[in-house]
């Protein structure tokens, strides 16, 4: 005898099995037993009562979440989308340069971060961040990426993060971090 | 002036607001209409308030979550696609609030000024207080649930949500909300018998 699974136990306990597994139930007792189970647990779930609050309550209530929306705006799509965008791209940035400033730190080998096409970007040995391969994906990632899909993946900072990695960056990152925001500022612009 | 603002509580537009969809409402807010907002407010915020008092149990937090689901609903409301019903977006904001909610403040309901005080019943004492330890020991017990049972649990069984639209405001499957609502149910009858052996 095959007895009723998880999904079909739950829709007896709330009176929804189909009629092809109701003969089933009426036939087994273990079966039985685990739905009325399930139904006393849900009759004592339905005996916990809500309040019912007056409406002078539901006044007061408005009138908090009106006071409480006054310094806030709604952000525009398109301001909530760059918002998202950059702040995701300021994390991203932030690792970047970390990652990186770490390495150029590491040794005789260090290899400093310069832009794509500057004059020291043509000197032998000099890695430009825009051939890295590491970061090309991190971008290419991050592209369609939003920052509510970021931060459920736990790829987004936590509070404070941000500006906790940006005290800790040298001169030499911190420049290259506002020269990373501005570009991508201006590109949001246009 | 904007169809949906009321002049010194007045109901003067009630016909313009009863009729506007949630749709409708949530385009005015992205315009730039605030009484849009006031309007949505209005038409959700009971649901929203129940919601939170099943999650945290005491009048004042569910109180003061609602509003903070709102406030953060206003705030991100231009980034509402309307590829899901407004109530499951708000919905999970909601939840979301509840769920990131941490230290959690436990007044008696007596905090409640005279003005705002709940409707009485005609209840007997007695029976009040029991009904009120019971209530006390299956809340205890809900709130011991995982969140996503608990979650499902609140939704399903106070809501009534459907599994689809639970997997909406979760961000899962109909057959994962199925799943996490029966275990809570398990769970739940295994934590009521844990607790009153303690």
């Amino acid at each position: 005898m095959t007895h009723l699974d998880d999904e079909r136990l739950l829709d007896a306990a709330e009176g929804r099995l189909e009629r092809s597994a109701v003969a089933h139930l009426e036939a087994c007792a273990s079966c039985r037993a685990q739905v009325s189970e399930l139904q006393n647990v849900l009759a004592q779930i339905a005996l916990v009562q809500e309040p019912a609050p007056s409406p002078l309550f539901w006044e007061h209530f408005r009138e908090r979440v009106s006071a409480a929306l006054e310094p806030v705006s709604p952000r525009s799509a398109f301001g909530f989308r760059w918002l998202s965008a950059a702040s995701l791209m300021l994390t991203l940035a932030l690792v970047t340069i970390a990652v990186f400033g770490t390495r150029s730190r590491s040794g005789p080998g260090d290899v400093p971060l310069v832009r794509a096409g500057s004059p020291s970007a043509q000197q032998e040995g000099v890695e430009v961040l825009g051939e890295d391969q590491a970061w090309e994906l991190v971008r290419s990632l991050a592209g369609d990426l939003d920052y509510d899909a970021a931060r459920e993946a736990g790829v987004a900072p936590g509070p404070g993060a941000v500006e906790r990695a940006a005290a800790e960056l040298s001169a030499s990152e911190q420049a290259a971090l506002i020269q990373l925001l501005e570009q991508e500022m201006k590109r949001t612009d246009s | 002036m904007s169809p949906f603002a009321r002049d010194g509580g007045l109901t003067r537009v009630d016909n313009v607001e009863e009729a506007a969809t949630d749709r409708e409402l949530v385009r005015a807010v992205q315009a730039g209409d605030r009484a849009a907002f006031d309007a949505l407010v209005r038409r959700h915020e009971r649901q929203i308030y129940r919601l939170c008092y099943r999650f945290v149990g005491t009048h004042e937090d569910a109180s003061e979550l609602a509003q903070d689901a709102f406030v953060r609903a206003y705030r991100s409301i231009g980034g509402f696609k309307a590829d899901a019903a407004f109530a499951t977006w708000l919905y999970r904001i909601a939840v979301n609030v509840c769920l990131n909610r941490k230290a959690l403040k436990v007044a008696p309901l007596d905090s409640l000024g005279d003005a705002e005080r709940l409707r009485s019943t005609a209840e007997c004492p007695d029976t009040a207080l029991v009904r009120g330890e019971e209530e006390a020991r299956v809340r205890k017990a809900i709130r011991q649930l995982p969140e996503k049972q608990r979650a499902t649990l609140v939704l399903r069984a106070y809501h009534d949500l459907p599994h689809e639209e639970i997997a909406q405001v979760l961000g899962t499957t109909s057959g994962a909300s199925k799943a996490n609502f029966f275990h809570a149910l398990k769970n739940l009858k295994r934590l009521l018998r844990e607790n009153d052996e303690r």
